[in-house]
């Protein structure tokens, strides 16, 4: 629901030749500088319409105060909060200019701006005029320029397949009634979805070679920061490839090829798997694309098209207990694309069960029954099992990337509260045919961790111990800070959540932080003594060695293995932040030592 | 000239077992010379009793270890010497004189066994191997790489001589020696008189006191292998408690080591387990072996299934028999067609954890 406080009756009959749409969205440190960036442009028939999209701080008010003052130039639509697409609907909805444009409320426009832009447009007929865009690093207090095109006359294939900024909704002044068939959708990213394909559709685009926008690039921003709903941006490939004029589908695939690549190696990572689906899904238009033959840069997304992924497809199985609470939500917020496979206990009455899954059954021992149908899942569809006491994060997409992935619970055992693995994996396969045979874990009905760890011990030479390992290539093992307990190093990807701790707590095992401390004190010793073989190589006295390190390495650990552990360790820390910036320090505290 | 005896050779208390059941069963009739011999030295003591018994016309003890101990590894030149002299060697070693025979059981192809092979070479004498465990399914003796007296003209005689190996489970062997292996009837346990006999004969006592899980240690140590079998014990005590484990020690080992390690109480006597499963409820107890015969033996030879948990697979050393990969699939065989629900081969530490604490109901 929306309202408009303005008085249009009034100024009806005065011409507009560009509308300019802000939404408006918890920015009142910087919607003034933005609307002033406006009212001080040299083209006089203009208006602004501010869409307060439901913003709860005092940006409505500063809207509404803009509005007063300027009856007839501003209008105001208040509105519940629906995205920054949303309010641009809202707002070429009540748009009476010939033209529109559009201005993120935390960005500026350069003052002769949209006169140049109408101008150029009126002049030559176009549908589209677009400008260069420069781009503010706020943090940093540099800014660069990204010219859209090289040339003013634009050829629209060569724009599509080389330009830049066609995603932007900002730096272009549109004819208003490109827009009577189309709205943005409601999405992240509703700017990819929709502007380039329309660009595709338009072809009589003018450019002026000018950075008329000021794009502010703060941290912590949509455009820096990683929410689930990311998964938007291939929506948003998809709507781009599939809306444009089929004429330059040679051209757009190389455009969303290039933004993959940025995406895959730059900018989200962590949504690889996601993007190497999408690849998989268009497979036909990029490995044809006779511009990915001719960039080798680029063209090696190509590589990953037969790269297999794990499907983003939660397992969780809950036998007489509820789901608990949250569970859902965190995964909903951070995978909203995700398939969930819910399964209690109705879902077994149909299902074959092994006659020792049957046994346990009949004596209560739903645990042991529920592992293996999480298990017998997990090789029909792939995905991730998820344990309902477990909690999954954003970070889990990482995960993707491998065909098997298991953690450490501790130094001597896995868990089964999140792994993974690919539709059909045979070491999944394996250990559902494990429960068909006459073992120990069948008979004792043993939980799936000691199955799993028994199997990868004799079959990929597992090593416990509670470090990461990558067996054979194929199997994947992390830490207990990945899959069980949140160390607060980054890497945690699922948790442990059914023990309460009070807000800023943790819940570790005791094991776990045993064995933490311990590997942060071995790994502190490895690197004084490879500093000081360096030193003793480079002729100098050599620094005393820690007595352990005169020690034979521990059992079952080979010298190569000591010796790759101690590089891995010098390069965390040679590598690490702190140590560069101590630095200067260290080498003045050398010069006094001296 | 053809014998009406037979004459049978019994190194072992598995061997004067299985001797003892031959003599009750097919070799009822007739009559049956018994040599009994001091590789197993505790043997010696039952000869009077044997002869109490009356089940063979005669028994005969044989000093034969020496002499076995001399050839087993000598080269061509002494093994020439040896062969050269069979009838003294006969005479120092045996308690009475041989006869003529019609058959010689025997179950180890050591030189004293091939020397009768060649006493007997042109008499229609036939030489019948009977088991002596699993490595009689296993291990080619004859093999002429194997040992300098395997390619000596006397001391390969033997081959021309034996006829077919006598097993408890025929369908197991895979020696690859094309040697016919013909079944050894099974002993039954509900057989009174023959554990009565048994009994009499090794003066068997029941135990003061067992364990629920009794490790049976192999003699490793007295051949020099470096092993982790003390390792394994250690596992095993720790995870089902040392009041319920014990380890029998092996004869042949020099010192008790899993005692004075403290590994163990000590083991209250020196009982061939074989008569333990025969008078005892072996049901109540879990056998833990790397490979010992003793743990297979109660299926081998009374068709037994009870609690054995084998360690091969976590065994930690040089190499286990030079056989070692046809030991293995010997084992695997065994496993996969012959043995029990009861019997467990793990894999893994871990493995081997979760069995003892299922086995101990823990």
């Amino acid at each position: 629901m929306c309202e408009w406080n303005d008085r249009i009756d009034e100024t009806d009959q005065k011409e507009v030749k560009v509308s300019v749409i802000i939404p408006v969205y918890q920015v009142e440190n910087y919607l003034e500088r933005a609307v002033d960036s406006v009212l001080a442009q040299t083209l006089e028939e203009k208006e602004i319409i501010l869409v307060d999209d439901g913003s709860q701080d005092t940006s409505p008010g500063i809207c509404d105060r803009y509005a007063q003052q300027y009856p007839g130039l501003v209008h105001v639509i208040h509105k519940q909060n629906q995205g920054l697409g949303m309010a641009r609907n809202s707002g070429l909805d009540i748009a009476r200019g010939e033209y529109v444009a559009f201005l993120d409320s935390d960005d500026t426009v350069e003052p002769e701006m949209y006169a140049a832009m109408y101008t150029k447009a009126v002049s030559e007929d176009c549908d589209i005029v677009m400008c260069d865009v420069r781009i503010i690093y706020v943090e940093e207090g540099r800014s660069s320029v990204v010219s859209s095109y090289t040339d003013e006359t634009v050829d629209l294939s060569d724009y599509i397949a080389n330009g830049n900024n066609i995603t932007y909704s900002v730096n272009k002044l549109y004819r208003r009634s490109l827009w009577d068939d189309i709205r943005y959708e409601k999405m992240l990213f509703e700017d990819i979805a929709l502007i380039p394909a329309l660009v595709t559709r338009t072809p009589r685009i003018g450019y002026i070679k000018e950075a008329f926008y000021n794009y502010y690039r703060r941290p912590n921003t949509i455009s820096t920061s990683f929410v689930g709903e990311m998964v938007d941006i291939l929506r948003a490939f998809r709507s781009f490839l599939e809306t444009s004029d089929p004429r330059y589908r040679e051209e757009v695939v190389y455009c969303i090829a290039k933004q993959l690549y940025w995406n895959m190696t730059q900018s989200r990572v962590l949504f690889a798997a996601d993007f190497i689906e999408f690849l998989k899904e268009y497979k036909r238009y990029f490995l044809l694309s006779p511009y990915l033959k001719k960039d080798s840069k680029v063209g090696t997304i190509l590589d990953f098209i037969d790269k297999e992924v794990i499907p983003e497809r939660f397992i969780c199985v809950h036998w007489h207990r509820p789901i608990p609470e949250g569970f859902l939500d965190q995964l909903h917020t951070d995978f909203p694309m995700a398939e969930l496979v819910l399964v209690d206990e109705h879902a077994c009455a149909a299902e074959h069960l092994p006659g020792n899954v049957q046994k346990a059954l009949d004596q209560g021992n739903t645990a042991y029954a529920e592992e293996y149908i999480a298990l017998r899942q997990l090789s029909e569809g792939g995905g991730i099992v998820l344990s309902p006491e477990y909690r999954a994060n954003l970070n889990l997409k990482k995960l993707r990337l491998n065909r098997i992935f298991f953690g450490f619970e501790d130094d001597e055992a896995l868990t089964t509260g999140c792994y993974g693995a690919l539709q059909g994996h045979y070491v999944i396969q394996a250990l559902l045919d494990t429960y068909e045979t006459d073992s120990i874990h069948n008979k004792a009905f043993l939980p799936l961790r000691d199955r799993i760890r028994d199997f990868l011990i004799l079959h990929f030479q597992l090593k416990m111990g509670g470090r990461k390992q990558l067996l054979k290539k194929e199997v994947q093992i992390y830490l207990p800070s990945v899959l069980a307990y949140d160390m607060k190093d980054g890497e945690n990807c699922c948790r442990r959540a059914d023990i309460p701790v009070p807000e800023g707590f943790e819940a570790v095992s005791g094991k776990v932080l045993r064995m933490w401390s311990d590997r942060i004190l071995e790994n502190w010793n490895l690197y004084k003594r490879e500093l000081g073989e360096k030193h003793a190589s480079k002729g100098k006295a050599p620094a005393s060695a820690p007595a352990w390190a005169s020690k034979a390495p521990p059992s079952g650990i080979s010298q190569q293995e000591v010796d790759r552990r101690i590089q891995d360790v010098v390069k965390t820390y040679e590598n690490s932040t702190s140590w560069k910036l101590t630095r200067p320090i260290r080498a003045l505290g050398k010069l006094f030592r001296k | 000239m053809q014998g009406s005896k037979a004459l049978i050779i019994a190194n072992s208390v598995y061997q004067l077992l299985t001797a003892v059941h031959m003599r009750r069963t097919f070799l009822c009739n007739g009559d049956v010379d018994l040599i009994v011999t001091d590789v197993t030295p505790q043997l010696r003591e039952t000869v009077p009793r044997l002869e109490d018994t009356g089940l063979f016309d005669r028994v005969i003890f044989g000093s034969t270890l020496e002499t076995s101990k001399k050839y087993a590894g000598a080269k061509d030149e002494q093994l020439s010497e040896g062969f050269g002299q069979i009838d003294r060697i006969f005479g120092w070693t045996l308690s009475e004189e041989l006869a003529d025979y019609r058959a010689v059981y025997f179950s180890n192809f050591d030189p004293f066994t091939r020397m009768l092979a060649c006493r007997y070479y042109h008499q229609p004498c036939t030489f019948i191997w009977y088991e002596d465990g699993f490595s009689s399914y296993v291990i080619d003796y004859l093999r002429e790489d194997r040992a300098p007296i395997n390619r000596h003209p006397e001391g390969r005689k033997i081959r021309d001589k034996v006829e077919y190996a006598l097993l408890y489970e025929p369908h197991l062997a895979m020696r690859g020696d094309r040697l016919p292996n013909l079944a050894l009837p099974k002993i039954s346990r509900q057989d009174a008189q023959l554990r009565e006999l048994l009994n009499y004969i090794f003066t068997y006592e029941k135990p003061e006191q067992g364990a629920d899980f009794v490790f049976l240690e192999q003699s490793f140590r007295a051949e020099g292998l470096k092993n982790n079998d003390i390792a394994l014990m250690r596992e095993c005590q720790q995870t089902v408690g040392s009041s319920r484990f014990m380890v029998k020690p092996h004869p042949r080992n020099p010192e008790n080591l899993p005692f004075q390690l403290g590994l163990t109480r000590r083991y209250p006597n020196d009982i061939p387990w074989e008569l333990f499963l025969l008078n005892e409820n072996p049901e109540d107890t879990t056998v833990l072996t790397v490979c010992s015969n003793g743990a297979l033996t109660g299926r081998l030879v009374f068709g037994l299934d009870t609690n054995v948990v084998m360690l091969y697979r976590l065994f930690e050393g040089k190499v286990l028999w030079k056989e070692d990969e046809i030991l293995k699939r010997y084992l695997q065989k065994f496993q996969k067609q012959f043995a029990g629900k009861k019997y467990y081969v793990p894999q893994t530490v871990y493995e081997l954890r979760s069995v003892l604490r299922y086995l101990a109901g823990l």
